[in-house]
């Protein structure tokens, strides 16, 4: 897989149903985080909401097509910028506790 | 004839979501898309498929289910523009990023025309092309001012 | 026309059955259509086409491809306009740029003789000692340096762009380009072809005359272009940069086309590059290639009586195809040895012209133009010989691939020693290089390689990707000099001409420790002229490397970024798209003469024009809606339907309350946080059943708000749908205590407390129009919020226009709003709060409801209860106040202590009231805040308890007896 060190803005994200799309038409949503921790402790609760591995690597990232109105979430290798997969919602569904 | 906007004002648009969509259409006699993202004629109009159970009817005579909730029946007010003409490919090339030599009749797209969010459904029919463009009623002038300036400006430069 | 060759050229772009006349420093001279100003002044007779930048220097044609920054003009309506490659208009008038008092007698030319006290990066040494005078050099230095003068007065315009789409774009319409273009189209592909020049051919044109082949292969390629329906042929434009996944801004004569592509060939060919020796930035010093367009495209001959320097095949081919047109070839220096055992060389040695070897140029004499030439052996022993008298110096010692899209694209060059040229050594497999650009030079080369790229290019774009070297068809000989170079104790051999950097400069900046080709070039500005080093920087890489001891590869090149060529900027404005958004009431405000303000993307009504000053009127709204009755206009507001089984999950999970316990018919003001417990988004939620449930959010926040519930429904796996109706629906606020006498009249439902209580929500109709009536309280009077579909607003604000007259109804706008909300102490999200504002500096701890085992960003607020460090207070000010206005700082004891985030002069109260963020030990404390106003005054105020009006509550509930009141959670 080369290196591309092109200039990013024009990218073509391709997901299931609506097609290959220019990314403008996206808004970005974040990487997926892990199912939060009910009562976390001081140093748990800043990782959870303040601190995001940087390093290059396999991200699952929620993306929202805005003329459409739907959520993806896409799997995206960060070093070379190329989406290797569509993740299903059921994958990173967690349920949430209620009164 | 030659590239022009008209306001579409016949067809009476509602949403329909929930549990019984299909049912409900079907029980009214009108089409179901079998995928998303795609739409059917019938002869008052058309339904558009947006979700796994939700629809866009639009209908000449103005349409609403039976009430049961689910499934929920919502009006739509979306602005509806026509835009007809030889040149109507090269009227949304300026405007929207989208190849629009590749929409045949039938075809229903969601995408974004001039920095606003719209469905496009091409009717084809009566030989000159086109789509029927809807979007959002608070961005229906916007929309409306830009195409005209849009087909002015290119009436200008090529006649 | 003394420089115009009678011959008529095969191919020439001029018309010559007509004739137009420009001006020139107000001079009057003839020229062709299809000329270009510079080719229309040479055939003139005139060679000194502009100054330098720096020194001031007389320059001339340097490369007539784009790259001649030297000879720039302006006219009434436009500045710094290419004389190499812009048309000559009938009745055009042209000035040159950056001189004072004309071209030939400009007042600074004496800069040069000043040369020696300017050596690269003067301006960073001098001019700030003593420091009182560097205000003077200051203003002396603007006004020296910049080029051509913009007149402000000039009209605005905007040139639309547009989008296209192919499956190849081809750049360059050169041998191989049109080659390719061909190809590709053969095999079924959709082809665009951008090409820079007026018309296609690239060096077919201009660098073959005379042979048969070449001119019947482009015949034929030319033909083919037409025919075939699936290529588009553009002329004229450049392709301005490569971005992600081939998508290529074109400029184009009409504007720019974004063309999304699905593989590109790139054949944009190879920019010619100077030789460095004494004065060889004079008039008549020009490259072979340009001296080749001026000719072939314009009938130009560019001088009379030509010197060659020589290091390729090429120069050859030029001399003896200027010889032809009749030019005299004086002799021919040849600094290199490539091309020098030639069949062209032989036949122009043969026809008494003396090639010299190992030979180069010493000097070049003459001010304003060339008058002759001295040459030096390149051995060190040799001494320079006589001078030769002549009008020209044909520069053909190298090139340099026009890379920068491959470049973009993530392609590398790596320098080749048998082409003492630049190669491409990698790229991605949908963007290739072709012709030229890849080291193929004969005809042949040309086209196998142009066809061997089409192969890959095609097999990679249907994804068989297999990355090919393709060094097949590059070419075994020299094409220029390993060092084109020639020193002199006086200097002025320039390296960069745009920037007026001499041998000795570059060497100089090298020797202060700027010995990276990053730091070269930022601190000598080498490349950073309007040409962009498209002729500088080879040669100063060059320089770099030998004053390093390094080779050409290792010490690298800088970034090429887009644009290629400068771009108007009225082409990348383009057409403005602006979306605004209208109430469904947007032309009823019109008529009653509103005063409209931006809010975000929507247009609102501020208040409406009275006879008196918007602050009088706003004044006067406020007081209809105290006394009897006003009616607003909120229709902005967000407005998402939530129904479902679990619909109440999704709520509990998304605000900080609860709103499971939420009775049907009652609605619950509702208050969004993010994850780090700071408030996104408020909004009133109604419950309309069981699985039903009807929000409201603010106008700028709803689409977000929408998105975040969407979201959760996929985190959370609920079984709900969410609707966003925020531009469906409107909405209007019928406020004051006249509001239900109103309405009462015009719905089907009970109106008293008992029927539909403080905090309530309805469906009702009025006429045929269901409606959604919700009783909120944010103004702080009985008050009903009426929602419908936007197709029926009209009618319902005429109908409450008429039933209220009696009433003294009154439209109200935005500015009276806030003064009323204000009156009552309700914040408004993104004004009395902020990136960093949880509920609990808000003043808002009720809100928090941490018993709920889960909501988004519990976990932060419930870490974060208590330790607020800033808390929003209340204050008020004596009736005669000067005024703060937002923003404005609280001081105490000579800090920063907070900020006024609301204030107003309140019409109720008779004087300023507001919010202020301040820190928790100020708020504890109930001290008066010191505020820093306009001009430095300090005002004193006094902390004053929320709401400053109305504090139970009661006006809420009036207008009938025993009423009773829902209290909150």
């Amino acid at each position: 897989m080369r290196l591309q060190w092109g200039i990013d803005a024009m990218r073509i994200i391709d997901c299931p149903l609506i097609g290959p799309r220019p990314v403008a038409e996206f808004n970005y949503g974040g990487a997926v985080g892990e199912p939060p921790i009910v009562d976390p402790t001081p140093d748990q609760l800043a990782a959870q909401v303040f601190y995001r591995a940087g390093a290059p690597g396999l991200l699952r990232e929620w993306w929202y097509h805005r003329p459409t109105g739907r959520w993806f979430v896409l799997e995206r290798d960060t070093a070379t910028d190329r989406v290797h997969r569509i993740v299903t919602p059921e994958e990173v569904a967690h349920a949430i506790p209620m009164l | 004839m030659s590239t022009r906007i008209t306001e579409e004002h016949r067809l009476a648009l509602h949403q329909l979501v929930g549990p019984g969509a299909a049912e409900a259409l079907a029980d009214s006699g009108l089409p179901q898309p079998p995928g998303e993202l795609e739409a059917l004629p019938h002869d008052q109009g058309f339904v558009a498929r947006t979700g796994a159970r939700e629809y866009l009817v639009a209908h000449r005579l103005g349409w609403t289910p039976d009430v049961t909730m689910p499934p929920w029946c919502f009006e739509r007010c979306d602005r509806l523009l026509r835009l007809q003409g030889k040149t109507w490919c090269e009227v949304m090339s300026e405007l929207c990023s989208h190849d629009m030599r590749r929409m045949s009749p039938g075809d229903w797209f969601m995408g974004s025309v001039g920095g606003v969010d719209v469905w496009l459904y091409a009717m084809g029919g009566d030989g000159d092309g086109g789509v029927l463009i809807g979007c959002d009623p608070s961005l229906g002038d916007y929309l409306r001012r830009v195409l005209d300036a849009v087909i002015a400006d290119r009436y200008q430069r090529f006649n | 026309m003394p420089f115009r060759c009678s011959d008529v050229r095969a191919g020439e772009w001029i018309d010559r059955s007509r004739t137009l006349r420009f001006r020139f420093e107000g001079r009057v001279y003839k020229a062709h259509p299809g000329d270009t100003i510079s080719s229309a002044l040479l055939a003139n007779g005139v060679s000194l086409l502009g100054r330098s930048f720096k020194y001031h220097r007389p320059r001339g044609v340097v490369s007539m491809a784009n790259h001649d920054v030297n000879a720039l003009f302006a006219t009434g309506t436009d500045t710094n306009i290419r004389g190499d490659i812009t048309p000559v208009e009938d009745g055009m008038e042209l000035q040159p740029v950056n001189v004072r008092n004309g071209l030939e007698k400009d007042r600074d030319r004496y800069l040069d003789w000043f040369g020696r006290f300017m050596p690269v990066g003067f301006y960073y040494k001098a001019f700030h000692r003593p420091r009182f005078l560097f205000p003077f050099f200051e203003r002396l230095i603007r006004q020296r340096a910049g080029l051509g003068r913009v007149d402000l007065r000039w009209p605005a315009r905007r040139r639309p762009k547009r989008y296209g789409h192919c499956d190849v774009l081809v750049v360059g319409a050169g041998p191989a380009g049109m080659t390719a273009a061909c190809d590709a189209a053969r095999r079924g592909c959709e082809v665009i072809l951008v090409d820079e020049n007026p018309f296609p051919g690239g060096s077919l044109g201009y660098q073959w005359s005379g042979n048969a082949d070449a001119l019947q292969w482009r015949q034929r390629l030319l033909d083919e272009l037409e025919a075939h329906p699936g290529i588009t042929v553009m002329t004229s434009s450049v392709v301005l940069g490569y971005y992600d996944d081939h998508w290529l801004p074109v400029s184009t004569p009409d504007g720019i086309v974004k063309v999304r592509a699905r593989g590109v060939v790139v054949a944009a060919g190879l920019i010619e590059q100077p030789a460095v020796f004494r004065n060889n930035d004079r008039p008549g010093v020009m490259m072979a290639s340009a001296a080749q367009r001026l000719l072939e495209h314009f009938g130009v001959l560019p001088c009379k009586a030509a010197v060659v320097l020589a290091a390729n095949p090429e120069a050859y081919a030029a001399a003896r195809q200027l010889q032809a047109s009749g030019v005299s070839i004086r002799g021919i220096a040849a600094c290199g040895e490539s091309g020098r055992e030639g069949e062209d060389a032989a036949a122009l040695a043969s026809g008494g012209v003396p090639i010299w070897p190992a030979t180069t140029i010493n000097e070049v004499h003459g001010t304003n133009a060339v008058t002759g030439v001295s040459l030096i052996g390149t051995g060190s022993e040799v001494a320079a010989q006589e001078r030769i008298d002549c009008d020209g110096i044909i520069v053909s010692t190298g090139w340099a691939p026009a890379a920068h899209l491959l470049y973009q694209a993530g392609g590398r060059l790596r320098y080749d020693d048998t082409l003492e040229m630049q190669v491409p050594s990698e790229w991605p497999d949908t963007v290739v290089p072709a012709g030229r650009l890849n080291g193929a030079f004969t005809l042949d080369q040309q086209r196998e390689d142009a066809l061997e790229a089409v192969r890959c290019l095609i097999a990679a774009m249907e994804g068989e990707s297999e990355h090919e070297a393709r060094s097949l068809f590059r070419d075994t000989v020299a094409h220029g000099a390993a060092w084109p170079v020639s020193r002199h104790p006086r200097g002025r051999n320039f390296v960069d001409f745009d920037e007026d950097l001499q041998l000795k400069d570059l060497e100089q900046a090298a020797r202060e420790g700027f010995d990276n080709v990053e730091l070269l070039k930022r601190y000598s500005t080498v490349g950073m002229g309007p040409s962009q080093g498209k002729h500088a920087n080879v040669n100063a890489i060059r320089i770099l490397a030998r004053y390093m001891g390094q080779g050409m590869d290792a010490t690298g090149t800088t970034t090429a970024r887009p644009m290629y060529h400068p771009v108007r900027l009225e082409d990348l404005a383009g057409r403005r798209l602006r979306p605004t958004r209208l109430s469904p009431l947007h032309d009823h405000h019109r008529a009653l003469s509103a005063e409209f303000m931006e809010a975000g993307e929507w247009l609102r009504v501020a208040h409406y024009s009275s006879q008196e000053s918007p602050s009088a009127a706003i004044a006067d709204e406020v007081r209809a809606v105290r006394r009897s009755l006003g009616l607003i206009d909120v229709s902005t507001l967000g407005k998402i339907e939530v129904v479902g089984p679990d619909a109440a999950r999704l709520l509990e999970g998304s605000y900080t309350m609860r709103m499971g316990n939420l009775k049907a018919g009652m609605t619950r003001y509702g208050l969004i946080v993010d994850e780090s417990g700071v408030i996104e988004d408020d909004g009133v939620v109604a419950r309309l059943a069981e699985d039903r449930f009807y929000l409201s959010a603010t106008s700028g926040h709803a689409a977000a708000t929408y998105r975040m519930l969407q979201r959760h429904v996929l985190e959370w796996g609920l079984d709900v749908h969410v609707i966003n109706r925020t531009g469906q629906l409107g909405a209007m606020n019928l406020a004051g205590p006249e509001s239900r006498r109103v309405l009462e009249r015009l719905v089907d439902i009970p109106l008293d407390e008992d029927a539909f209580p403080n905090l309530g929500a309805r469906e009702s109709r009025i006429d045929d129009i269901p409606v959604r009536l919700l009783r909120v309280g944010f103004v702080g009077e009985l008050a009903y919020e009426i929602h419908a579909p936007v197709s029926a607003m009209g009618r319902i604000w005429d109908a409450l226009m008429e039933a209220g007259a009696s009433a003294g109804i009154r439209p109200f706008g935005v500015e009276a709003q806030r003064i009323l909300r204000l009156e009552k102490g309700h914040i408004i999200v993104g004004q009395d709060t902020d990136g960093l504002t949880t509920p609990f500096n808000a003043g808002m701890p009720w809100a928090v409801h941490l018993k709920k085992p889960f909501f988004r960003g519990r976990p932060a607020l419930a870490h974060l209860k208590g330790r607020e460090s800033q808390k929003l207070v209340a204050f008020a000010l004596p009736p005669d106040s000067p005024l703060p206005r937002e923003c404005h700082l609280i001081i105490e004891e000579g800090d920063i202590a907070g900020r006024v985030t609301s204030v107003a002069n309140s019409p109720t109260l008779g004087h300023p009231i507001g919010l202020a963020m301040v820190e928790s030990g100020l708020a504890k404390r109930e001290a008066l805040l010191q505020i820093r106003i306009d001009g430095g005054q300090m005002v004193s105020a006094r902390r004053m308890a929320t709401p400053f009006y109305d504090p139970e509550g009661k006006r809420q509930v009036a207008g009938y007896p025993e009423s009773r009141e829902e209290s909150h959670q």
